[in-house]
């Protein structure tokens, strides 16, 4: 059988802006490629120039602003395109804080156009698109070349947004997912909003969670003699920063012997300092900024529990990453993380009492610790990436056939 | 009308960046190098011109004046420039000069915390006899706070006089050209004034200027003195104030008042939610380190009560463009933590 030639429409490498996207889209792709032929286009600036490799079935003599990484065919094209820009975007880069819809748009319309000029010199069977950024490039490809649409959706408007779903954005997520043979879900929560929000009928929706690279778990020398509880995230609405805040406040109020560790940035991040709503926890509320992966494993190490307080979150990876770091995690119903991690405690994201309870439980019995973290451990040491492009590959061959 | 010209002087210390990570790592709060290069780069084009546009002044027989100097200034100065801090010495022992006291750190301590005011009273203090000979005996707080709850610490600490700002509302129709008394303590106030109309100059009584070469920008330093003379009768030091000038009128001020000047108030440094909580989080420790009766501790702790990392952390006033009010104030929670767990919380 001869091998199937995917296109894939990524969201680009992972950075600070799109972390889980970005992780996710790394590791399938590095996986795929080993089971399919694969070509990527996507947004983005920066790539190892000095790998470049023969690719058969792509000319790229033609493209001039494209490189070519050593083992996968990879099309970057200049675009600013962040996928979380009306939310994500960092107090670090005021210039673009303020990047309107309209300017959003002209560069989405920039990058799509690119794409398709791009896709007409690639030989492929399937398109494989991820997310909004993707959605237009994608529908136009399939048009112009009658080749079958998978699009895998990591998040979605409804999630990102309070509006849930009042938006141009929404209504091109709706068109994709409507124009999409088959569409791949992060989680059975996230596969929920993709029927009950767009109207997708569920028969064309394959759920597929992401994995998690094995991490060693080494202790380190704790710095404070106090239990920290750590919330990790883009400070943003749909990650619930306000809520841990709360929760922090009741926890300390119950246990004075903890602080409480806020890591990541965002638009929210001068709110939250600014409103001093932390005050409640005077003097043990920290917060780190942006912090690299290594600076945040570093972090994971230095913690005792993980909370996640998600509005709304399609899948979580960070509370994967916490659990595989060897930390109990406390995790809102409304994630898909939470359907993977089997041990993991869970409260609906409004329940600030039950998040209170679960982690007093976690601080005041040892034993209920370690189980928590000995069955996620257990749980995600099933988990791997090969597998989860494995999978990707059955759904690519479902439209095939 | 004489006129009581009072120089003054700072240079703070430069606080490290300090991440979540640097937390008990032994990372030093103060970072050495970029205080130094601060205090050169000041130094060569703003405080070497007054200072020696001040001494050549000083030459003249007509010319007296009093000098501040915070403690992080006078530590600079002394390190690079010992030659000068003779001549000062000289002159204030001549009584050309009166040398006035102050804040170490140029701390704003005295608006929340007496005790690590008066740790900052008693620095200063060590610092002017150390350099000078002479213990000073005239007041010149941070930004010239003051308000009658401080009066008690600051006779504590030797003080008979002390400078704040003129405010009509707390003078109740007594001219503001003399020099007051505080209530129920012998203290005396000197009342710093905005740039006085020239009709008022002729008449009888004290003018007390300050004039921050920092915050002026005079072409020629020693022109615009010169004017100032012009309009006076006489120019006294601070000392002589106090003994021509014997007070009868009493200054009596219930709130903090201070230094009038543009952009900042004295609500600049504890107004917003920031400073609020690196407040609370220094009057926690300030506890800790008094039940373990460590006062070495909080002579360390109030460093962190410079006026200047208050500012840092406000949207009004920061000057730093490369970093917001948040990243002073993350950072100087992470050093507030370090230190609560390096010191404070191996106390007995």
């Amino acid at each position: 059988m001869d091998e199937l030639k995917v296109l894939m429409l990524g969201p680009g490498e992972p950075t600070a802006l799109n972390s889980g996207l970005g992780i996710a889209t790394h590791h399938i792709a590095k996986n795929l490629n080993s089971l399919v032929k694969l070509t990527i286009i996507q947004p983005g600036d920066s790539m190892e120039e000095t790998h470049h490799s023969e690719v058969t079935g792509v000319n790229f003599q033609q493209f001039n602003e494209i490189n070519v990484a050593k083992d996968m065919a990879r099309i970057s094209i200049k675009a600013n395109l962040a996928p979380y820009f009306y939310s994500g975007y960092t107090s670090e880069m005021p210039a673009k804080e303020k990047m309107s819809e309209s300017e959003v748009k002209k560069e989405l319309e920039l990058f799509t156009s690119k794409t398709i000029s791009f896709s007409k010199h690639i030989d492929f069977d399937l398109i494989y698109s991820h997310d909004w950024t993707t959605m237009n490039a994608a529908m136009e490809i399939k048009k112009n070349s009658k080749k079958p649409l998978v699009v895998h959706i990591h998040s979605l408007d409804y999630d990102r947004s309070a509006t849930h779903g009042e938006s141009w954005v929404y209504e091109l997520e709706k068109e994709g997912l409507e124009a999409a043979d088959r569409i791949i879900a992060v989680s059975e929560y996230s596969a929920q909003i993709i029927n009950e929000f767009y109207h997708i009928p569920t028969q064309k929706i394959d759920i597929v969670h992401n994995a998690i690279e094995a991490y060693r778990h080494s202790r380190v020398n704790k710095i404070f003699t106090e239990k920290l509880i750590l919330f990790v995230g883009r400070l943003t609405g749909q990650k619930g920063p306000a809520l841990f805040m709360q929760i922090a406040a009741k926890v300390n109020q119950q246990i004075p012997e903890t602080r409480f560790v806020m890591a990541g940035t965002g638009e929210l991040l001068k709110q939250l300092i600014e409103s001093g709503a932390y005050r409640s926890v005077s003097g043990k509320f920290h917060f780190t900024g942006q912090l690299s992966p290594k600076d945040m494993k570093a972090l994971y190490r230095r913690c005792d529990i993980y909370c996640m307080p998600s509005v709304s979150e399609p899948f979580g990876l960070s509370a994967l990453e916490a659990a595989s770091m060897g930390l109990p995690v406390v995790i809102s119903k409304q994630s898909g993380a939470a359907e993977i991690l089997p041990a993991a405690l869970k409260a609906d994201y409004w329940d600030i009492d039950l998040f209170v309870k679960h982690i007093v439980s976690l601080l005041t019995s040892e034993r209920l610790y370690n189980e928590v973290v000995e069955k996620n451990t257990k749980e995600i040491g099933k988990l791997s990436w090969e597998e989860v492009a494995e999978s990707i590959v059955t759904v690519f061959n479902k439209v095939k056939a | 009308m004489e006129t009581c010209l009072i120089f003054t002087f700072h240079s703070p210390l430069q606080l490290s960046d300090y991440s979540f990570f640097d937390i008990g790592k032994k990372k030093p709060y103060f970072d050495e190098a970029h205080t130094h290069q601060r205090f050169k780069s000041n130094y060569k084009s703003i405080f070497k011109p007054a200072i020696n546009g001040i001494l050549d002044l000083l030459t003249r027989r007509d010319f007296k004046c009093s000098i501040y100097m915070s403690g992080t200034f006078l530590t600079a100065l002394h390190r690079s420039e010992p030659t000068t801090m003779d001549k000062l010495k000289k002159l204030i022992h001549d009584g050309k000069v009166t040398i006035l006291g102050g804040t170490s750190h140029e701390s704003i301590a005295s608006l929340f915390s007496k005790s690590l005011f008066q740790y900052q009273l008693i620095a200063h203090k060590k610092l002017i006899e150390q350099f000078f000979g002479v213990s000073p005996t005239i007041l010149n707080n941070t930004e010239n706070i003051h308000y009658n709850d401080l009066l008690t610490t600051i006779e504590e600490c030797g003080y008979k006089a002390l400078v704040t700002e003129s405010l009509n509302w707390y003078l109740h129709g007594n001219s503001p050209y003399q020099v007051f008394k505080a209530p129920k303590h012998n203290v005396s106030i000197l009342l710093n004034q905005s740039p006085t109309p020239v009709e008022t100059a002729k008449e009888n009584g004290l003018i007390t200027r300050h004039i921050d070469p920092l915050l002026a920008t005079y072409d020629n330093w020693k022109q615009h003195i010169v004017n100032i003379m012009k309009q006076s009768e006489q120019l006294i030091t601070a000392e002589e104030a106090l003994k021509k000038f014997k007070p009868t009128s009493t200054y009596s001020i219930p709130m903090p008042i201070g230094r009038k000047r543009p952009q900042v108030g004295i609500s600049s440094f504890t107004e917003n939610a920031m400073q609020k909580e690196v407040i609370t989080k220094l009057l926690l420790m300030e506890k800790k380190i008094k039940e373990a009766l460590n006062t070495n501790l909080l002579y360390e702790l109030s460093k962190f009560t410079s006026g200047d990392y208050f500012l840092d952390m406000n949207y009004k006033t920061i000057t730093a463009t490369e970093k917001q009010p948040y990243d002073y104030y993350i950072s100087m929670m992470n050093m507030l933590s370090d230190f609560e767990i390096k010191k404070i919380n191996q106390l007995p």
